[in-house]
């Protein structure tokens, strides 16, 4: 396994892209655009927005621009594992993040365990997130909004991407079918097999594994008041193994394998009425599936030959219908008023899980045998929102967000229904400082029951249940801003957040076992976040970055006593100081450099304290490993360096970008995992009382990786 | 490019490594562990005094154990050999020596009400520790009834014994409760007095039935397959102030006591039941689950999610309890065959 991953992190991206977007010489994480929610000049606290020229001004991995490895740079955004997609939002849980593509919930965005996700940059228009002052149009998780938004195709002129990696291949296309009326884009990308087949198989391993997605859309103006547009994604991963032996008097074979994928399919049209309001209706189809496949057969040769072979197909997934439409209104200047609703049918399918085993002697079926669990029963939820905001300005300074959401989910015959108020508030003093407040209440009606290190495609999305509550989060910002200084932001927001109805497994509890009986595995709880996240953003300039730091706590505690006597206990991803410096230098107009470095706060993870005695009501005394609270034990902090260099060579009608970065520059072994190794030695007269050794090893599959790219826009 | 690439994997090739993490620098100092599992009902309580570092268990040092109730002295606990003591057998329980289990088990003498403050101080020199505890109420009103020992025929067409022992009480009403349900199976013949727990602990080749559940009357699933729930503990959550009848349902293959009857050559002995009831409060509860939860871990805890233990020592570690029970005894007749299956039986 240790091995598999290892060569995981012996792959270097070696890109040629072929790219069509201008190159612009800003590296902003907090664009403002015109009607933009997010900035230092906008109402809302805690929402940024990542433009794509900001991916590829970043240190790349593997050379493949990420968006969510982006957002793990900004204040209150921790990423999982190192070097992972994952994303863990002012205390919140890897599934409290809502991830829209094009405003349609997306279950699982990542390829190869998170080191990609499923996000091509080509397509991208941009990226926001936001992790406070939420906007009421937004719902159905508590800790984050990742809103990304896709490009439309070019109604002019036609533009084509070809990318070649050591990973990954990526093809993208746009240009009018209609010029001026109708145009459309395409966007594949897959892993190929060149160098990853032959790394395989130099190590022996019968594993293999590859991804691809698929994604495109066209986009028809009737007129200047309607657009149509249809987009569809599907991406699709695939683990697989296969093995055989064989030698005089046996055969045997097995072979597994694991797909899972999303495939979204939406579409919208856009209006302006004749008053002026513009609306957006959109219709979309979710699913994310997956399916594993194991066949495995054995024959013995001889005077009395029998084979055996078993066959398991086990399935889960699940699928959502969405409808909605969204208004806006500008009734006057400085006063913009956005409604509208949706309602979302999920459907989660539980595993099903169907086998069968037959073995035959000289041919005669011995064993033949069917195994299946109780049919699944599809759980259904029923998702409803309606919402108001309004973006008011009171006289020349004060200018207020407020807006109100409505969110019903009803399943398995209960309905639970939750007011959601949100509110922010900008104050300007002049001179460029500027003050900022808000007020949001969230709730969340699914849960990923997901083991504890990284998200797998095995993990299971459920509803809520009418045992289970809903999640609820109230969260409470302030913000300080001063830009006075020319080409610098500055910003300072502190926040505090309690969460109701958190889950977690019980003591004892495994995640293994999926989704049966799942309520009586968890419990909820109730959760608070507290911090503080500094932010100084250098916007113009030869030099451009920005330097974020986030001083944070994250609890949980869960008040019946199943977990850590009920006190607060620190959270998984409960870590105190979180650094982030990232820095563009224009050295030359043809050559610039971009360095990342991070550092963070260990996380957390549960160790024994000290050996002990337990004696039960019959009399019986046990050594045992005592352990007094969850998450008692703080791993080592984690930092790292990336770099990336470009050069760029302009030509008559194009561009070359030369690029090479190096992540990990001075190859901190930072852990993906960590294991624990236990040895017991008699420490006695028998073998009653032992003497425990632990040893704790940290796993790095990312060491030092250097990637070179080229790039070519014409 | 492809010589880039090529040295490129050489240099990871090498970095990458996994690499040891640092545990814990400095060695934690050796601290006292106090456990007790007292029962109410008992005048002879047995208190576990140890030593332990993060390592292992050291020898424990000799320690003064004294015991107060509601604030007056009432006695001191003594230091006995575990041999001595007069607990029943259970299986898998040996009497270890002290020497094995470095423990030094003293014995209380002194008998609970409900509603006591009891205070068990340990001095050993340097080290000292002590336990508060509140004695709970006894369930009232509880009845005990057995609808026993009936050879029924199971799947494979054998002969089973099955023994029902029904406890009836009427829950605390607008309170959280917890319970624990013990049964003593005690034969007294001419010569000998042999007594057991019935646990799901035990195995078929012991003088102990091998197999138990206990299932609630009236259709509750309080407490599930008692593989899982070795200390027959439940809550009262399900039962909403109401007259409670669980049903503890054991079963044993075979059409005799087992080896129990090579103890009395002349077949005759007295068959005994004692069941208690008793109220426990919430941590003592919970200690209990864990414990449980301990035994039955399967896996790893890489997988499972870890178990932690309520500790109430203060200057230790440790859990010292008080449960307080209601007793029933239930004489019980010979064995007879009335042809039923085993699902007719329960």
């Amino acid at each position: 396994m240790k091995k598999s991953l290892a060569i995981l992190g012996t792959l270097l991206c070696c890109t040629l892209v072929h790219a069509q977007e201008p190159v612009v010489d800003t590296l902003s994480a907090s664009r403002v655009t015109e009607t933009s929610d997010v900035g230092i000049r906008a109402t809302r606290m805690g929402a940024m927005e990542i433009p794509t020229v900001a991916l590829r001004k970043t240190p790349l991995l593997f050379g493949e621009p990420d968006p969510l490895k982006v957002l793990q740079l900004l204040p209150g955004v921790q990423g999982g594992g190192e070097g992972t997609s994952g994303l863990y939002v002012r205390g919140g849980g890897p599934d409290e993040n809502l991830l829209l593509l094009d405003g349609i919930p997306i279950y699982n965005a990542e390829h190869m365990l998170g080191l990609f996700s499923i996000f091509q940059t080509e397509a991208i228009r941009n990226v926001t997130l936001y992790k406070g002052g939420f906007p009421a149009r937004f719902g159905g998780r508590i800790s984050s909004i990742i809103d990304v938004s896709t490009a439309d195709g070019s109604f002019q002129d036609y533009h084509a991407t070809i990318g070649v990696a050591a990973l990954s291949d990526k093809f993208h296309v746009d240009g009018p079918i209609w010029k001026g009326h109708t145009s459309f884009s395409a966007n594949l990308r897959g892993m190929h097999t060149f160098l990853f087949d032959r790394l395989i198989n130099l190590l022996g391993s019968p594993a293999n594994y590859y991804f691809f997605d698929a994604s495109g859309g066209i986009t028809h103006k009737f007129s200047d008041r309607d657009v149509l547009r249809v987009g569809a994604y599907y991406g699709h991963d695939e683990l697989y193994y296969k093995d055989s032996e064989e030698d005089e008097s046996s055969y045997s074979q097995q072979k597994m394998s694991i797909l899972w994928g999303n495939t979204v399919a939406s579409l919208r049209w856009h209006h302006i009425f004749e008053n002026g309001i513009t609306s957006d209706l959109t219709l979309a189809y979710n699913r994310y599936r997956l399916t594993t496949k194991a066949d495995v057969k054995s024959v013995i040769y001889g005077e009395t030959s029998s084979t055996a072979s078993t066959n398991i197909d086990y399935r889960s997934g699940m699928r959502d219908w969405v409808a909605k439409a969204d208004f806006r209104y500008h009734p006057f200047a400085g006063h913009e008023f956005r409604f509208g609703g949706g309602y979302t049918h999920h459907t989660f399918l539980p595993e099903t899980f169907a086998g069968i085993r037959l073995e035959t002697e000289n041919g005669v079926p011995l064993i033949d045998q069917k195994i299946a669990l109780p049919e699944a029963v599809p759980l259904r939820g029923h998702d409803f929102i309606l919402y108001g905001e309004d973006e008011i300005s009171i006289g020349r300074h004060l200018r207020i967000d407020p807006g109100v959401s409505l969110s019903i989910f009803s399943t398995g015959g209960r309905t639970w229904l939750s007011p959601e108020p949100r509110l922010s508030a900008r104050y300007e003093f002049g001179l460029g400082w500027a003050a900022k407040a808000s007020y949001t209440r969230m709730s969340q009606y699914v849960h990923l029951l997901s083991s504890s290190q990284v998200t797998l495609p095995t993990d299971l999305w459920v509803p809520i249940t009418s045992e289970i509550p809903p999640e609820t989060a109230n969260q409470y910002s302030l913000g300080g801003y001063w830009s006075g200084l020319k080409g610098w932001e500055f910003s300072l927001e502190a926040y505090y957040k309690d969460m109701n109805n958190v889950l977690e497994y019980k003591d004892g509890e495994s995640f293994i076992g999926g989704s049966a009986s799942w309520e009586d595995k968890v419990v909820t709880g109730l959760g608070r976040a507290y911090g503080v996240e500094l932010f100084a953003e250098k916007t113009t300039g030869r030099l451009t970055g920005w330097l974020g730091y986030t001083l944070a706590w994250s609890e949980r505690r869960f008040p019946d006593g199943s977990i850590s006597g009920g006190e607060w206990f620190p959270y998984r991803y409960d870590r105190r100081h979180n650094i982030n410096l990232v820095a563009n230098y224009a050295i030359t107009p043809k050559i610039d450099i971009s360095g990342t470095w991070s550092f963070a706060t260990g996380g957390t993870t549960t160790l024994p304290e000290r050996q002990a005695v337990t004696v039960d009501p019959y009399g019986n005394v046990s050594q045992t490993d005592y352990i007094s609270h969850r998450n008692n034990y703080r791993l080592p902090p984690t930092h790292m360096l990336n770099v990336g260099i470009n050069f760029h060579k302009r030509y008559r009608r194009s561009e070359g970008i030369w690029n090479i970065s190096i992540y990990n520059v001075y190859n901190q072994m930072n852990p993906n995992f960590v294991f624990r190794y236990s040895d017991r030695e008699p420490s006695g007269a028998d073998d009653r009382v032992t003497s425990l050794d632990i040893d704790l090893t940290k796993i790095t599959i990312l060491p030092i990786i250097p990637s070179f790219g080229y790039t070519w826009t014409f | 490019m492809k010589r880039l690439n090529a040295i490129a994997l050489l240099l990871i090739a090498a970095a990458a490594c996994d690499n040891p993490l640092e545990y814990r620098s400095t060695p934690l100092e050796p601290q006292l562990t106090v456990n007790g599992q007292f029962s109410a009902d008992e005048d002879c309580h047995y208190l576990y005094v140890g030593l332990c570092d993060d390592k292992t268990l050291l020898m424990p040092p000799e320690a003064t154990v004294s015991c107060s109730v509601n604030g007056q002295f009432r006695c001191n606990g003594t230091i006995t050999e575990m041999t001595d003591r007069n607990i029943p057998l259970v299986y898998g329980n040996t009497f270890y020596s002290p020497e094995s289990l470095r423990q030094n088990v003293y014995a209380i003498k002194t008998t609970f009400n409900a509603g006591d403050h009891v205070e068990i101080t340990v001095d050993a020199g340097e080290m000292a520790a002590s336990v508060a505890l509140e004695v709970p109420q006894a369930p009232v009103s509880a009845s005990f009834d057995s609808e026993w020992r009936k050879m029924a025929i199971d799947e494979d067409s054998l002969p089973e014994t099955v023994l029902s022992a029904r406890t009836t009480f009427p829950d605390f009403a607008g309170t959280d409760d917890w319970y624990r349900l013990d049964f003593l199976m005690s034969f007294q013949g001419e010569s000998r007095f042999i007594q057991y727990y019935l646990t799901a602990l035990n195995t078929s080749d012991d003088p102990v039935l091998a197999e138990g559940r206990i299932d609630s009357g009236g259709g509750l699933d309080v407490v599930r397959m008692m593989a899982g729930n070795p200390y027959s503990i439940f809550s009262d959550n399900l039962f909403g102030g109401e007259n409670v009848t669980v049903t503890a349902n054991f079963e044993q293959e075979g059409v005799q006591d087992g080896p129990i009857t090579g103890h009395f050559p002349k077949g005759e002995y007295q068959r005994r039941l004692r069941v208690r009831l008793h109220h426990l409060d919430y941590n003592s509860f919970r200690y209990l689950k864990m414990l449980a939860l301990k035994r039955i871990d399967l896996f790893s805890s890489d997988f499972t999610e870890p178990v932690t233990l309520p500790c109430n020592v203060k200057g230790g570690i440790g859990f010292v309890s008080i449960s307080n029970p209601a007793v029933g005894y239930l004489s019980l007749s010979d064995i007879y065959y009335d042809g039923k299956t085993i699902s007719e039986v329960q």
